[in-house]
């Protein structure tokens, strides 16, 4: 037998690299399942947040009580990944009825023409500079104007949960302008720059 | 609140250049032979005026536009246009009548007719509110030629545009508010120079240059229904407010009534203008009860 193995040593070692390579290619199937990863936002754990200047004193924050979306995150190709999220504009919460009812009126939000605040991405990259770090760019479309945002996305963690399967969190703040999005009411009351903090949590099922 | 320097862009600006074209255009009327030819100029002067306070509050012109309140700007255009016919040609005015107060309710309302209503609503909600402003607009015509007095019609209009400033300030239309009181602030400065002019001038041919002219209501129509459309459709203010403003001018035409006609002749101005007032204070009222001014949770 190892009179054999010394004769045709290159017949086991082809044999055991097929081996090896079908092993670790198992192996890697059993880890991911392929590298386009689907994630649905799961809203309880997440959260969409303003703050904005009252009469250039103090800052109030405000919610987004609900919203949908999913994520397309592709591991060995950045760029082939994918946003989309879908925010009720009605569902505006900042601790006060009255001042809820303003935000929904045509002064503010007009809920009632425009129901929904949607961002779709059209380009995601990797930051080299540093690590768990996505610059995203897509279209920003609220209060019926549509415009292209770029925003630097942290990934903040990934686990595997047996009750949820696998879960990613996303973290990301960033400034807009309400008066280039047509918000033009109350400029004296309420400052021109609305700071957005949204923080996602997302499962793949 | 707004500051002292946009009440004055917002209100008076617009009340000046208003006054201005109007006393102008009247001048002017005196001194040539044919007076009808000029009785677009009213219109003309309200819709430059009320484009100033538009721009003042929006900040821009929305082209193509994204909110039914844009559309003030474009149907005040769409009036000055048609202001240039309205007093000469009847069939085109019916026509025009008819026409815009199909494509009134379909543009002001796009949102509703894309993404809430289902097509039963759809066509229910438009025949209305096309028949509505038909009706609407008939009452508006008939009330320039039926009122007692020259100074009255402004005085009524000024009344009904105050109602609906405050009416939208309590249901929380804030910027719809501003664009009616716009409105409010033009026809007080009509009012008081047609008020003060009425007195100075002698002969009834001179008064008569007062009258508000027919092709005044395209922008008068517009303006409201565009106004109210928003703040019932788009803003929280009741069904109920919107209507009684809306019926109000009607007891303009109170005098045509046999049974009325014995107590208008008497004190005609008061008692029109009396019940017109009183219209528009029981759906200021309605709009304080529903507003919970009094309430606790007024701040924010």
């Amino acid at each position: 037998m190892i009179i054999w193995f010394r004769r045709h040593w290159h017949v086991s070692f082809i044999g055991l690299l097929a081996l090896g390579i079908f092993i670790i290619s198992f192996t890697e199937k059993i880890e991911s399942h392929g590298p386009d990863q689907t994630y649905n936002i799961d809203a309880v754990h997440s959260s969409i947040l303003f703050r904005a200047k009252h009469m250039g004193v103090a800052y109030n924050y405000g919610r987004f009580n609900e919203f949908s979306g999913n994520i397309v995150l592709n591991d060995t190709d950045v760029s082939k990944s994918h946003v989309e999220f879908e925010v009720k504009s009605a569902s505006v919460d900042t601790a006060n009825a009255k001042r809820d009812q303003h935000l929904r009126s045509s002064d503010f939000f007009s809920v009632k023409q425009f129901p929904v605040i949607t961002f779709e991405s059209t380009n995601v990259s990797a930051k080299t500079e540093k690590e768990n770090m996505l610059e995203v760019t897509g279209e920003l479309n609220l209060h019926g104007v549509k415009k292209s945002i770029t925003i630097d996305v942290e990934i903040t963690g990934k686990k595997s949960i047996p009750q949820t399967g696998e879960v990613i969190g996303f973290h990301t703040i960033f400034d807009i302008k309400r008066s280039e999005y047509g918000f033009n009411f109350g400029m004296e009351g309420v400052n021109d720059d609305i700071q957005l903090i949204i923080s996602v949590e997302a499962a793949n099922k | 609140m707004p500051t002292l320097n946009q009440l004055f862009f917002r209100l008076i600006i617009p009340a000046i250049a208003c006054g201005g074209i109007y006393i102008a255009a009247i001048f002017i009327r005196t001194r040539i032979k044919n007076k009808d030819n000029l009785l677009w100029s009213t219109a003309v002067a309200i819709a430059i005026a009320y484009i100033i306070g538009y721009i003042s509050i929006e900040r821009t012109i929305t082209f193509l536009p994204r909110e039914g309140i844009h559309w003030l700007f474009y149907l005040t255009l769409f009036a000055l246009f048609s202001s240039t016919y309205w007093d000469s040609e009847g069939l085109r005015r019916t026509i025009s009548q008819v026409i815009y107060s199909i494509i009134t309710p379909r543009i002001l309302l796009d949102a509703l007719f894309r993404h809430t209503w289902g097509t039963f609503q759809e066509i229910i909600w438009w025949i209305c509110l096309s028949v509505g402003i038909f009706v609407f607009w008939n009452i508006v015509k008939q009330s320039f030629s039926e009122s007692p007095s020259v100074s009255s019609v402004p005085l009524v209009y000024f009344a009904l545009s105050g109602g609906t400033v405050l009416i939208l300030a309590l249901t929380g239309s804030l910027r719809l508010a501003q664009h009616a009181g716009i409105l409010t602030a033009i026809l007080a400065a009509v009012w008081i120079i047609t008020l003060t002019l009425q007195r100075r001038m002698q002969l009834d041919s001179e008064i008569n240059l007062l009258e508000f002219p027919q092709s005044l209501s395209p922008l008068l129509v517009f303006l409201f229904v565009a106004i109210w459309m928003n703040g019932y459709f788009y803003g929280e203010t009741p069904f109920i407010c919107v209507l009684l403003l809306a019926i109000s001018p009607t007891f303009t035409l109170i005098g045509k009534l046999n049974i009325f006609s014995g107590l208008i002749s008497k004190k005609p101005v008061l008692i029109q203008v009396g019940l017109i007032v009183l219209c528009i204070g029981i759906a200021v009222t309605i709009a304080v009860v529903r507003s919970g001014l009094f309430g606790e949770d007024t701040y924010y």
